[in-house]
């Protein structure tokens, strides 16, 4: 007995070591593969003969890149486009094999300590990793010198280039590369059914809340879909979407932090809320709003959308494109019912005479926002500017890069537009390495080359017409820390207020200051004044 | 010739009734799924979005079926799920056999010592990023070995056999050595064929575990010649369905509801057809194994 003991706790000392052992080999290791210090190269590569004109080739400056490809994979070596990219910009790209697509396996490559020259997309939970210094900062005006057509298309993306200028620091420092692209700054848009309209009498787009509220008790009661029975709804009332213009009415979008008049508040708790979910009550009480709303899932409101069930849809300008084929929001519909017909309504005014539109609040430091490891060089960084403002200003070079080659997975129509093949999809793409260096912030003009005129509708509408702003509506330097604690337990007392209101559950004006109290006891006043103190001080 | 005595034929009574409209009920409850998945594999889109339960489709068709496999993701899915659950289970049973036939001897010397330390295995793992850096250390990472290796034994397979074959009776190794077999010849043709119950259930066990696996596809592969049939459905079913990555591609593409029920049928069909077969060794199996003579 005694000795089994000792042998035990022998092996399991040989165990650690061996453990420990490995340990230390792993350290040694590092990244994936030896790197020389890519200025020391550089540096040599960068030098010219003296005068000016290059007689001998320089040599390729090697970078070493983590990149996302479009199919969900780690991106694949020696694409027709990486080649391409190689030779017009005179560089050597090193793809290492990380999938930057996935959480998991771009957090590992870090966690084992990999590291490269340039992450063409930012890994999960950036700011823990700025702050352990695994990156290096950049010179902002640099980055408007050198990029300036790429930087016009985000700030007009964003719609203020101050609030760009803001958005794209961490911490007062650059960091990255800002990036947005059309479809994050494009607001929801209600979709309805025009013939419905034609049918119950109203020639008028509505353009009040009181003309929104008429038209959905026509589409209620009225049998727009002339069936004989009693079953359409007005709105579905579910999703990301909800109820959109209704909240903008009244000037906010629940569940979001806004500054007014310089202090910070959440706009679920506002007297306007209060005001919007009456009226949200009162249209769930007379019928307009289908009761399945809380528990339908996208898919279930999309198939009753496509099966006539209710009149106006809330969703995003990108369901509607037609290279969607038969999962866009309005083929659905046209596939079983030949005489439907769409009308983009605008955002109508409130009793307030405001008005607006969902929109995220514009985030630049998200998905393919470029960083630069620690060590990577000037050279280096130079470079991919270069490489992504030509992107950003070359239609052609850019139409190679993202949608791939004529004839093969594209055809060009007679008036210029460009058609994806039907037989096209993520995976060609990937092999030809399409997407994967090309992200670049596009805006509708280049947007609209492969859309119909009904999509370049919905988009310039979508991104012209007045917004009210989700989640946020002022610029933070860092994250608020309150939040991640408390955020799930205040989102709790929220919702399930939200739900026992327009359900008609409880009494809103008699349960309103219990709910506020609630709320602000479940983690709210900590939000609330951390938000203030990070409003105050950037 | 025994007769046959009638009186034993029990009358049905309220309570069979009763029993047998709620095992219905859980029947259908159970199976409805896996039938409207079918269903909305060969239907048209537009029966495919429209509402209520759907039993039968008005109009079959295979084009769900026809994009499946024009896909050449789903074949090369297949292959390495097909390779990794044969090769994978083989190499499985031979090793977590022969640990479990050594185990099992009596003459083993520190035998204790050995079965505590594998059983400790049990109880304490490292977690994800310790597992990721042995692996890396081994250079498996992004190498199909990575998916077949880390599963070649587990301590629970290793103390069923072990009980299993411990509970066969001496006699027969005796008789084996007596006739001046190799001890090779012994665990091999002598042993492993009378072990076949608890061989049918380590088989079924860890095919299974193959053809689920994921994540460790996920985390070892980085190549598209290596993925798996269940990354291929999870890129299909899941990655597609936040609105975050979905605005990412201003072409993305955007997998109808028929295309990704083909998939999950083609994914699923060879395990439902084959498991239902070894479901007798499968009960007769894994009693065997807990009880002691």
């Amino acid at each position: 007995m005694l000795k089994s003991r000792y042998l035990i706790v022998i092996a399991l000392c040989l165990t650690l070591l061996a453990a420990c052992s490995t340990g230390s080999k792993t350290s040694e290791q590092g990244s994936p593969s030896p790197s020389p210090k890519p200025s020391a190269g550089a540096s040599s590569n960068s030098e010219k003969p003296a005068d000016g004109a290059a007689t001998v080739p320089e040599k390729p400056l090697k970078i070493r890149m983590v990149a996302s490809s479009g199919n969900g994979q780690a991106p694949i070596l020696g694409t027709n486009v990486q080649k391409i990219m190689e030779e017009r910009f005179n560089i050597e790209i090193e793809l290492l094999p990380v999938n930057a697509t996935t959480a998991e396996p771009y957090s590992l490559f870090f966690a084992q300590g990999g590291s490269a020259d340039v992450y063409l997309t930012p890994p999960p939970d950036v700011n823990k990793l700025i702050d352990q210094g695994l990156f290096r900062k950049l010179d902002v005006n640099q980055l408007y010198e050198r990029m300036p057509v790429w930087m016009s298309k985000v700030e007009s993306l964003v719609g203020d280039p101050e609030l760009a200028k803001k958005l794209m620091l961490y911490n007062g420092e650059l960091y990255q590369i800002p990036y947005t692209h059309g479809p994050l700054t494009e607001s929801g848009l209600f979709i309805v059914r025009k013939d419905w309209m034609d049918k119950v009498g109203i020639t008028q787009e509505p353009k009040t809340l009181d003309e929104f509220e008429a038209m959905l008790k026509a589409f209620t009661e009225k049998d727009p879909d002339n069936n004989g029975k009693n079953d359409t709804y007005g709105i579905h009332g579910g999703q990301r979407y909800n109820f959109n213009y209704l909240w903008g009415a009244f000037g906010f979008i629940p569940k979001s932090y806004y500054a007014r008049d310089g202090k910070v508040t959440y706009t679920s708790i506002l007297p306007e809320y209060k005001e919007a979910l009456k009226v949200a009550q009162r249209w769930y009480k007379a019928g307009y709003v289908d009761p399945e709303f809380v528990t339908d899932d996208r898919t279930k409101q999309r198939n009753k959308w496509s099966e006539g069930k209710f009149g106006v849809l809330a969703d995003n300008a990108f369901w509607m494109d037609s290279v969607r084929g038969e999962n866009g929001v309005l083929a659905m519909v046209e596939l079983k019912n030949s005489n439907a017909e769409f009308l983009f309504l605008r955002p109508f005014t409130g009793p307030t005479g405001l008005s607006g539109s969902f929109v995220d609040f514009p985030d630049v430091r998200g998905v393919a926002s470029i960083l630069f490891g620690k060590d990577a060089s000037d050279e280096v960084v130079a470079k991919i500017m270069e490489m992504k403002e030509a992107l950003a200003s070359d239609w052609d070079l850019y139409k190679r890069a993202y949608y791939g080659v004529e004839g093969e997975h594209y055809t060009v129509k007679a008036d210029g537009k460009l058609e994806i093949s039907p037989t096209m999809n993520n995976d060609i793409g990937a092999a030809d390495g399409l997407i994967t260096y090309a992200h670049m912030p596009i805006t509708l003009d280049w947007m609209k080359m492969t859309m119909t005129e009904r999509d370049e509708l919905a988009h310039k509408q979508s991104q012209e017409q007045p917004t009210v702003y989700n989640r946020i509506d002022f610029p933070t330097a860092g994250a608020n820390i309150a939040l991640t604690e408390k955020g799930e337990d205040i989102l709790k007392v929220v919702d399930e207020y939200y739900i026992n209101a327009v359900t008609g559950k409880v009494d809103i004006d008699a349960t309103w200051d219990a709910y506020v109290q609630s709320a602000l006891k479940a983690g709210l006043t900590a939000v609330l004044a951390e938000y203030q103190k990070m409003y105050e001080n950037y | 010739m025994v007769a046959i005595n009638r009186n034993t034929t029990r009358r049905w009574n309220w309570f069979d009734g009763l029993i047998t409209a709620f095992m219905t009920i859980a029947v259908i409850a159970f199976l409805y799924p896996f039938w409207h998945t079918l269903v909305l594999s060969f239907s048209t889109p537009a029966f495919a979005t429209s509402l209520g339960l759907k039993f039968i489709p008005p109009e079959v068709t295979f084009d769900a079926y026809k994009v499946v496999f024009q896909t050449n993701i789903i074949y090369i899915g297949y292959g390495n799920t097909l390779l990794r659950t044969v090769a994978g289970t083989a190499l499985t049973i031979v090793v977590t056999y022969c640990a479990a036939y050594a185990l099992s001897r009596r003459s083993l010397p520190f035998r204790s010592t050995l079965t505590f330390l594998i059983v400790l295995t049990m109880f304490f793992s490292g977690g994800l990023i310790p597992m990721f850096l042995v692996m890396k250390s081994y250079g498996l990472v992004g190498t199909k070995l990575a998916l077949i290796l880390p599963m070649l034994t587990s301590a629970w397979n290793i103390l069923i056999a072990r009980n299993f074959i411990a509970s066969i009776g001496p006699e027969l190794e005796e008789a084996a050595l007596v006739d001046g077999a190799h001890p090779l010849k012994i665990v091999f043709l002598v042993m492993f064929p009378v072990s076949m119950p608890i061989i049918a259930v380590l088989t079924i066990w860890t095919a299974v575990a193959h053809w689920n696996a994921w994540f460790d596809a996920l985390i070892y592969t980085t190549s598209e010649k290596d993925i798996v049939l269940q990354l291929v459905l999870r890129r299909l079913l899941i990655d597609t369905q936040t609105e975050s990555t979905i605005l990412q591609s201003t072409v993305a593409e955007t997998t109808s509801d028929t295309i990704k029920a083909a998939t999950i049928i083609v994914s699923i069909l060879p395990i439902i057809c084959v498991y239902p077969f070894l479901q007798k060794h499968f009960a007769k199996g894994i009693m065997v194994g807990s009880v002691k003579g």
